[in-house]
């Protein structure tokens, strides 16, 4: 893929992402700060936690590390997959699946900067995975938006179709990095971030 | 006018009328979708509190747009899988020809979308409490977790309904057996598709 349009899907992907971190976040302070002129407690709030670890696991967090370290593996996986899938869904999979992705964060941030949580904890929670996690999201993502183009080609002018689609697949090495940067991330969130989250009380 | 130029407006006119009937059934099936959703969420949180159904609301409506997006998204890898066996089969068929069998094809999801919705707002399903909704396993289908016993049926009945359509349009500029195996295949793909995704993301690998 020519810099060019690796600079522009990149540009797509991180303005998807930021939109919808914005926009997650903008409702949840501003559901919050309905609830704070009613004066009636958020349920949801209490089960706001990261967006990729699976409840079920952070339940068991402590007796069984490899467990929760395969569920936030399969979890973020699937992600990277839905992203990618962007190639054969005319990109749709990709726009939409980053979008969710940053309107489900920005309103967990959202939440917990509502309930009291301080910016430097949050942050401690989410860097030291969320740096390799969401560049290898945004790096599918950049990947997934090229199936716009391969779908006009398609239609278009079929016979250079296979010649598009060649090219795609050898951009196979970033893929798999990107999935390399997923299985460090998730050892990173399950040695790292779940017990710097327990020992600050704080559910991830 | 002359000659030249009435062919030009006819051609105009036919493609226009091509790209309407194409996207007519989305349209129908958005609007058909988003009364459902509303519908069905409106029922659903009805006994929260105003400042949990806000939330609530809200998820519901991301996770139902990016759930309908989806599924638009893999109508395309439908017609892609289409187009590849067809074209392992050695029939010379354009792909534009099977992007618009997918799309009149898409008028079975239409109908779904619309029976859907007219379910809803006849029996609306019964509301939920939050922490109900919150403690249900991960693995839970959508009919359990909205209460709708039909939704499941519902979906397998435009499915079949889709693949028939997309046959019997394919069946007219290919040969059947190939059309069949072209239908059979594709729904094969997506299926596997959102099969492996979806356990990737529920088992631990």
């Amino acid at each position: 893929m020519e810099r060019n349009l690796w600079i522009r899907n990149l540009s797509i992907a991180v303005t998807l992402w930021t939109t919808g971190s914005l926009l997650g976040f903008g409702f949840a302070t501003h559901a919050r700060s309905n609830e704070d002129n009613q004066g009636q407690p958020i349920v949801a709030i209490e089960e706001a936690r990261e967006p990729s670890v699976p409840a079920a696991s952070v339940k068991q967090a402590s007796p069984a590390g490899k467990d929760l370290y395969f569920g936030i593996l399969g979890r973020n996986l699937s992600v990277y997959a839905w992203l990618l899938c962007g190639l054969v869904s005319l990109g749709i999979s990709t726009v939409v699946v980053t979008l969710f992705n940053g309107i489900y964060l920005g309103q967990t941030l959202g939440l917990a900067s509502a309930s009291g949580a301080e910016a430097r904890s949050m942050a401690w929670l989410l860097l030291p995975h969320g740096i390799l996690e969401v560049s290898a999201f945004l790096l599918a993502a950049a990947v997934g938006i090229l199936g716009f183009r391969l779908a006009r080609l398609w239609l278009t002018n079929p016979t250079h179709f296979p010649v598009a689609v060649r090219g795609v697949a050898r951009l196979w090495p970033m893929a798999a990095l990107g999935a390399a940067a997923l299985i460090v991330a998730a050892g990173i969130e399950t040695f790292v971030t779940v017990p710097l989250a327990q020992s600050q009380g704080a559910t991830p | 006018m002359s000659t030249r130029v009435m062919a030009t407006n006819s051609l105009r006119h036919s493609r226009l009328v091509a790209i309407v009937g194409a996207g007519a059934p989305w349209v129908l099936w958005l609007i058909g979708l988003t009364v459902m959703t509303v519908a069905a969420t409106e029922s659903l949180f009805s006994d929260s509190p105003p400042e949990v159904a806000v939330i609530a609301t809200f998820a519901t409506y991301v996770t139902a747009a990016t759930v309908a997006f989806l599924l638009a998204g893999f109508m395309f890898l439908f017609a892609l899988s289409c187009s590849l066996m067809l074209s392992w089969l050695k029939e010379s068929v354009r792909p534009t020809i099977v992007a618009r069998a997918v799309c009149l094809a898409f008028w079975a999801m239409a109908a779904n979308a619309w029976a859907g919705a007219v379910f809803v707002l006849v029996e609306p399903p019964p509301a939920i409490d939050i922490n109900e909704l919150l403690a249900m396993p991960a693995g839970d289908s959508a009919e359990d977790i909205l209460g709708l016993p039909w939704l499941d049926e519902l979906q397998y009945v435009s499915a079949i309904a889709f693949v028939v359509a997309c046959f019997a349009v394919l069946s007219k500029h290919v040969k059947r057996l190939h059309a069949l195996l072209a239908v059979l295949f594709a729904s094969a793909t997506v299926t596997f598709v959102t099969a492996a995704i979806g356990w990737l993301g529920n088992t631990r690998l």
